[in-house]
């Protein structure tokens, strides 16, 4: 496997693990959770962890998890990349919001799918981690 | 015939002015992705693909609204949302915190936090009066929003019941417009008016009488 191939599989990996962090995090709204920071970073660890203190201030959690179908669009440099775009289209179908109080969804809206951007970059340890990403609105992908 | 004014039906019609005319916010999306979307947060990944097909981002200052109401105050003439409030909570960064003092919010927008509208937390450092601040047109809404008509009061002569073939006069009070005034943290104050334009009274079952200015 080439370098740029590896540096691929890495940062989707990343950004894979970011959301399944994010998932499990979610179930409890965990905004303390030391977790997201395995595989994010910087603007992208801030969205994960305010997200999830907007919603333990609500009294709201998230069952279920998305499905995720990332691909990478660009990496630079090509030969040894150390930041990578990986594009996805999400779908929150089953993975949504709930009171935790009563276990009643917290609106009638129903999930979908939507357009990510991530930007995954290569840390100083060698890691690679998500340092922002862009979830575009529901029904912004195919 | 008899005639009761306890049978007479009244629609009235309004005019408003001042600054209306805006979006009602968004509000976030009920998934797991809905408070960290581009919506909610439009960091610089929500512009990758822009201008390429991809879906369009918000500009600056976008984010979640302000509740303006848009219109659907339950039909009970009350407004359920007048205004947002900040409320220190106890959020800590996980990057850090900042380095400048002051303290992080929520932007809770009804009494117990659980509106769609509430987000948060932001940082707002201590002095700063720049708190995320709705647009003019977000407090004139708000200004439009408390505007409260007085139900117009019909009297007629002669008094009581009605007898068919003696003219009978009808008339209006109340036709005086109202104001109402609106600002945000000791700014950007708005004032909207509104003045009755029309009022549409049912007598019997087929006959309108209106009134009009």
């Amino acid at each position: 496997m080439s370098i740029a191939d590896k540096a691929k599989q890495d940062a989707l990996a990343a950004y894979l693990g970011m959301w399944q962090d994010f998932v499990v995090a979610g179930r409890t709204s965990d905004w303390q959770s030391p977790a997201l920071g395995h595989h994010a970073t910087g603007l992208a660890l801030q969205n994960l962890s305010r997200g999830l203190y907007s919603d333990h201030y609500k009294g709201l959690v998230t069952k279920g998890e998305p499905i995720l179908n990332p691909s990478v669009s660009s990496a630079e440099p090509a030969d040894a990349p150390t930041k990578i775009i990986v594009t996805d289209c999400g779908d929150s179908t089953n993975w949504l919001k709930y009171w935790k109080d009563t276990g009643e969804r917290a609106d009638d809206e129903a999930g979908g799918r939507r357009l990510i951007n991530a930007i995954v970059e290569k840390q100083s340890d060698g890691s690679w981690k998500v340092s922002d990403y862009g979830v575009h609105e529901v029904g912004s992908c195919g | 015939m008899r005639l009761t004014l306890r049978r007479l039906g009244v629609l009235v019609g309004l005019t408003v002015g001042g600054l209306l005319s805006m979006a009602i916010p968004s509000l976030a999306d009920d998934d797991g992705w809905g408070e960290t979307d581009c919506q909610q947060n439009p960091t610089p990944a929500c512009d990758i693909g822009a201008g390429k097909g991809g879906a369009p981002s918000p500009g600056p200052g976008g984010g979640p609204g302000i509740p303006v109401g848009g219109g659907g105050n339950g039909g009970d003439g009350s407004d359920p949302y007048p205004r947002c409030r900040y409320v220190e909570v106890g959020y800590q960064d996980p990057s850090g915190q900042p380095t400048e003092s002051g303290a992080w919010y929520m932007v809770v927008c009804s009494p117990d936090g659980k509106d769609p509208w509430t987000h948060g937390p932001v940082f707002v450092p201590d002095g700063d009066n720049g708190q995320p601040a709705p647009s003019p047109e977000q407090v004139a809404q708000m200004a439009r929003n408390r505007l409260r008509l007085p139900a117009p009061t019909i009297a007629a002569n002669p008094v009581g019941d009605q007898l068919v073939n003696l003219p009978t006069w009808l008339w209006l009070s109340s036709w005086e417009p109202v104001a109402a005034t609106a600002s945000w943290m000791g700014s950007s104050l708005r004032r909207s008016s509104a003045t009755r334009s029309s009022v549409a009274t049912a007598v019997g079952r087929s006959r309108l009488l209106s009134w009009s200015t």
